[in-house]
């Protein structure tokens, strides 16, 4: 197995590393394309890691089921933003320097997702964190710099958080392996539990854990949607795979206090995402609201890990949401990213009729809202109704009603886009083409939400358990 | 088997209208006919189970981890609902090849069509909560798209009179609009549902219903040990409360009239609407099990049903009087659909109130049949007539009856059984949810439902008489519907009549098919055709006079709003403007939610960020320049210099102002003083 990984390095870092380097001195532009194939042949190499389990490199990475699954996932996540940015990208000109940030931030997502070690956990932590910023920054346009400097501030913060976080918890286990953090003298409970909740304010800031959120409506409202879908699609998969490697393990010995704090700002986090994306009129705005809103239903299934008994179905639930978010997030954002390039107005008044004119894109953008509303029978109703809401039935039936009551408030800005998407006299002018990739990830976002949702969802709770 | 086909056909044929987009005529009748398909499946499934007199229960697993199936429970209910949703959805299908002619959107109809047919017997047929869930959401969705079917938002697609105000809120809206309120207001109470759900499956480990049935002791008991049965009962079927369009939910059905006549009849008729209703057939034989097996359930569980039956007679009773004044001819008959839906609730809340369960039952549920076969004529006439006057208000038709005779037969045989005149099939089971209501002894629904019987004859007959034989001046000639248009709602109408005629020969044979089996309800029940002497003079006083007022009124064009004084006129606009229900829910709910989510968002994101933002940076830079300009000029006096630091300073301002419209030191207090915040509220809490 650890040639899977060093095949994986090598895949991904090599061209990381070397593209930039041949676009700009040959002033060719063959990386959108080698990262394309880079991306593929990473998704091939890490279906032979399904199902396994292993500690490798002497304890620094371990793997399991769950983390390769959200690997996939994340690893299609940047497949499809890759194969969107064909058409865009290609004029930017530091487009090459994207790519690279793409294949090196994607290297750093498999390692917190399988790190086993703290000095892995920073290293690779610094490297997605970094790049992140930059990719955010990278169009070099007003915007893009206000969100990417905001961003990198705030990044700068919660790192520090982390940092501290992981040295005062690694200062009572003295160890740097994560599994040594099962064995906790129970006197050192309060240290602990300071060193998780400054864990939880660094990874809850990527996450968009309301009150670590403030940056998360400026980089995802404004930085060019197409950006935004990787940041909020897959850079999101590393807090959490650093919740689940980090502070599952102490979860038991922090004790009430986990529920106390996760299921507070879980309550937070959803009642402020929803009802602020409520009274949004720009769409990219709104669905950053949004964001802040799946964080909230995230940490539901995290209070529920608590509970022994229902662990194993709050890890499903983890694995499911993801699914349904990252599609869902990916597709919604290439669709606003292929829409401004079509030359439409990210505004709900902008998007008057989209859908009578771009048949098939909007259905499939309507399909993925309708998933994060929890519409049956799309992957989203499955994962968040009958996982994350089921897991937290046991310990804390309230937060699951919260739950329902928040997906219940955001029918109305979800119905609402697609009323405006579907219920106003087409626009002149803008025709899909079979000819845009971008079309192609909405239908493969799209398929995969429904397809998934009618019935392999069985299937898919396989291969990550 | 063939109830699995039942369901899943209809979603066939939305998938194939689709993949023949461009195939016109041929995609509209592969859609129709995937709908014939099921109905005869219907059938089928219904010979099966009357042959067997068995429930009929096959499984699939689905989600095995959950314990999820995908599955079919054929009981005498769920049988005879998927055989009349399936046949009325093949009658209104058939009408809408002609009605929808030429029509842009047809594929789009269709596919929403097919796939509402398939939804609502998903629902009905289901074996576990779960898939019937899915068809309840289904349901939703599909009726969404198709009430805003005519996106344009043209006038004359509206509902309301165009401009008119009450309490400063509009009355008329638009299909988009009407969609979006019917997908809010059902999904207000599917929260409920789904909650419901959750709650069951947390108590009993199981979403079959079956299961649910058995294990009744094992949920109903610690919810009523804590006296916390009634608020779950309420809050479980406040779903179905929001579907079939129940106070305080009926506003939705209103304004559900934008979309095209088909539609209506379709959600009126058999599906969406009568899903609430279907949901309170399934479930309340389960209710009064529990109320048999726990004792401390009794109380609550009466409570419920007591609550059900006020809610629904209130209901029929209040959108009853709205029919009177409409002037709209589909509003009319969505108000009367809101009203018979009381009616309906009525009789399962009086149901679990006497002591033969399984009479009220059959009551509720046979009206919900005979209800649907005459509101689905209904609405179909309408269409056609709207079709052919070219407008909905009836105060623009009038005289139709010399062009349009055979449309005018249908409809005054419906509209005789929709006020339950002997022998139509509406008196009888009207009559049936009277007498149940009756013997419940709780006085104030019975006696609303009374005056309900009244108000329905007065505004059938104002309705009969104006579109139809009242002359007006100056109208054109006006066409016969077309056959395929005409056949459906003729046909209905006299299927009610002959039903009716017929009902004491077989009526009692169809009953007790209907309550043969039924899930939960054990007791044996024999029904007879019996008639209460006294109840029948008072509900056949009530309805003629009704009729005979309306008559006295509208034939002697008494009857005209325009000449209305003082307090008529008053409790005329109080009726008009929909008892300000809507009004009131504009100005409390929807204004005070924008108030909620706009004060969220201007605390956090404007406010307070603006205000410090524009007074403290400029602030300091100013400041720092001040500064800088008195220690330069006294010691070097250097125009170049001096010149570069301006610019220098100039430029950090605004290079400060340009990223910071968000004020960055702001968002890091907020992380931080929000970091503090969690720590001290988990150590106290703690």
């Amino acid at each position: 197995m650890e040639e899977v990984i060093l095949a994986l390095i090598f895949v991904l870092g090599t061209p990381g590393l070397l593209l930039p380097l041949i676009d700009y001195l040959r002033g060719t532009r063959i990386s959108p394309y080698v990262t394309l194939l880079a991306t593929a042949l990473a998704l091939a190499l890490l279906t032979t890691l399904i199902g396994r389990e292993a500690t490798i490199f002497s304890g620094a990475l371990r793997l399991d089921p769950l983390s390769t699954y959200l690997s996939l996932i994340a690893t299609l996540g940047s497949f499809l933003v890759v194969l969107a940015s064909l058409p865009q990208a290609k004029d930017w000109s530091t487009s090459p320097s994207l790519y690279s940030l793409i294949l090196l931030s994607l290297l750093g997502v498999y390692f917190l997702l399988y790190v086993n070690d703290a000095s892995v956990l920073i290293a690779a932590w610094a490297l997605v964190a970094v790049a992140s910023y930059v990719i955010v920054g990278i169009r070099k346009d007003e915007d893009s710099l206000e969100a990417s400097v905001k961003y990198a501030l705030m990044g700068v913060l919660s790192s520090s958080l982390l940092v501290f976080g992981v040295a005062l918890m690694f200062g009572v286990t003295k160890g740097s392996s994560l599994s040594s953090l099962e064995h906790v003298p129970p006197n050192m409970r309060m240290v602990l539990f300071l060193g998780a909740l400054l864990l939880i304010a660094a990874l809850g800031f990527k996450m968009g854990v309301v009150p670590f959120h403030a940056w998360l409506p400026d980089v995802y409202g404004g930085a060019h949607p197409l950006l935004v879908s990787f940041v909020s699609g897959v850079i999101k998969l590393i807090s959490i795979g650093a919740f689940l490697r980090v502070l599952l393990p102490i979860i038991q010995p922090i004790g009430d206090y986990w529920v106390i704090t996760v299921a507070l700002l879980s309550t937070l986090t959803m009642f402020y995402g929803n009802l602020a994306a409520l009274v949004q009129r720009n769409v990219q705005r709104m669905m950053a609201y949004s964001s802040i809103a799946q964080a909230g239903y995230f940490l539901v299934a995290f209070t529920a890990l608590y509970s022994l008994t229902s662990r194993e179905l709050a890890l499903q639930a983890i694995g499911l949401q993801v699914t349904t978010y990252v599609l869902a997030k990916v597709g919604i954002f290439i669709g606003l990213s292929y829409l401004a390039r079509m030359g439409f107005d990210l505004t709900l008044e902008g998007l008057k009729g989209v859908g009578r004119t771009m048949k098939v894109s909007g259905s499939m953008l309507a399909i993925l809202m309708f998933s994060l509303m929890g519409m049956p029978p799309l992957i989203g109703f499955w994962s968040k109704f009958m996982y994350v809401f089921l897991s937290v039935m046991d310990l804390a039936p309230w937060l699951a009603l919260i739950g329902v009551v928040n997906s219940g408030i955001s029918v109305g800005y979800y119905a609402l886009v697609v009323r405006y998407m579907y219920f106003a006299n087409p626009p002149n002018g803008a025709r899909e083409s079979l000819r845009d990739p971008e079309f192609y990830v909405l239908l493969i976002t799209g398929l995969l939400t429904t397809v998934l949702g009618l019935g392999l969802v069985d299937q898919l709770v396989k291969i990550l358990s | 088997m063939y109830a699995m086909l039942t369901w899943s056909v209809p979603f066939v044929g939305a998938v194939l209208s689709l993949v023949l987009n461009r195939a016109g005529k041929v995609r509209d009748v592969v859609a129709v006919l995937a709908i014939l398909a099921s109905a005869l499946f219907s059938t089928l499934t219904l010979m099966e189970f009357l042959s067997s007199g068995k429930p009929i229960h096959v499984s699939y697993e689905w989600v095995s981890s959950l314990g999820i199936s995908l599955g079919v429970y054929v009981d005498s209910l769920s049988a005879y609902m998927s055989l009349i949703v399936a046949w009325l959805s093949f009658l209104i299908a058939a009408y809408s090849l002609k009605y929808m002619e030429g029509d842009p959107g047809l594929t789009r109809y269709w596919f929403f069509f097919d796939f509402f047919v398939g939804s609502m017997l998903l629902l009905v047929l289901a074996d576990n909560m779960i898939a019937m869930f899915l068809g309840w959401e289904g349901t939703g969705l599909a009726s969404y798209a198709l009430i805003g079917h005519w996106y344009r938002d043209e006038e004359e697609r509206c509902v309301g009179d165009i401009g008119r105000k009450a309490l400063g809120v509009p009355m008329w809206f638009t299909p988009s609009q009407s969609g979006l309120r019917a997908i809010v207001f059902t999904r207000l109470g599917d929260v409920g549902f789904i909650a419901g759900i959750g709650v069951l499956y947390y108590l009993s480990h199981t979403f079959s219903l079956p299961a649910i049935s058995e294990r009744v002791a094992e949920w109903s008991g610690p919810l009523a040990e804590r006296g916390l049965l009634f608020p779950f009962l309420l809050i479980f079927s406040l779903g179905a409360f929001a579907k079939s369009a129940q106070f305080p939910f009926h506003e939705w059905l209103v304004t559900a009239m934008t979309g095209p006549t088909s539609v209506s009849a379709l959600i009126h008729a058999a599906t969406m609407v009568k899903a609430g209703v279907y949901f309170l057939l399934r479930f309340s034989p389960i209710f009064v099990l529990a109320a048999q097996e726990v004792p401390a359930a009794e109380q609550q569980v009466r409570t419920f049903f007591t609550a059900v039956s006020l809610i629904g007679a209130f209901t029929a009773f209040m959108m009853a009087s709205q029919a009177l004044v409409s002037r709209e001819l589909k509003l009319i008959l969505a108000f009367s659909t809101a009203s018979q839906l009381g009616y309906m609730f009525l009789a399962i809340g009086s149901a679990g109130l006497i002591a033969e369960f399984p009479s009220g039952f059959i009551a509720g549920f046979s009206h919900l049949m005979s209800h649907a076969i005459f509101k689905a004529s209904l609405f179909l006439v309408a269409g056609a007539v709207i079709h052919a006057v070219h407008s909905r208000f009836i105060d623009e038709m009038g005289g139709l009856w010399n062009y349009m005779r055979w449309s005018f037969l249908a409809m005054s045989l419906a509209a005789l059984s929709l006020m339950g005149v002997p022998p139509f099939m509406g008196f009888w089971t009207k009559d049936s949810v009277l007498e149940v209501a009756k013997e419940s002894g709780v006085l104030i629904p019975f006696s609303l439902a009374v005056v309900t019987a009244g108000l329905t004859a007065f505004y059938s007959t104002r309705m009969v008489l104006r579109t139809f034989v009242i002359k007006r001046e100056h109208h054109h000639e006006h066409h016969e519907a077309h056959p395929l248009m005409l056949l459906p709602y003729l046909a209905l109408a006299l299927i009610s009549l002959a039903l009716g005629a017929a009902w004491p020969l077989y009526g009692p044979e169809l009953m007790s098919g209907m309550s043969l089996s039924v899930l939960g309800m054990h007791e044996h029940f024999h029904p007879e055709v019996h008639l209460d002497l006294e109840l029948l003079a008072l509900s056949l006083t009530v309805v003629f006079a009704g009729i005979l007022v309306a008559g006295l009124l509208y034939l002697t064009e008494r009857g005209r709003a325009t000449d209305l004084r003082g307090p008529l006129s008053a409790i005329h606009s109080f009726l008009y403007d929909r008892w300000f229900i809507n009004a009131v829910y504009y100005r409390t709910i929807v204004a005070g939610f924008s108030w909620l989510s706009r004060g969220v968002f201007k605390y956090f994101d404007s406010a307070v960020i603006d205000s410090l933002y524009h007074r403290l940076i400029p602030w300091l830079i100013s400041a720092l320049s001040t500064l800088g300009f008195k220690y330069f000029e006294t010691e070097v006096v250097d125009e170049t210099y001096h010149e570069r630091v301006v610019r220098g300073f100039t430029s950090i301002g605004s290079f400060v102002r340009r990223i910071q419209t968000g004020l960055i030191n702001q968002y890091l207090a907020i992380f931080i003083l929000g970091l503090m915040l969690v720590l001290l509220i988990a150590l106290w809490v703690g």
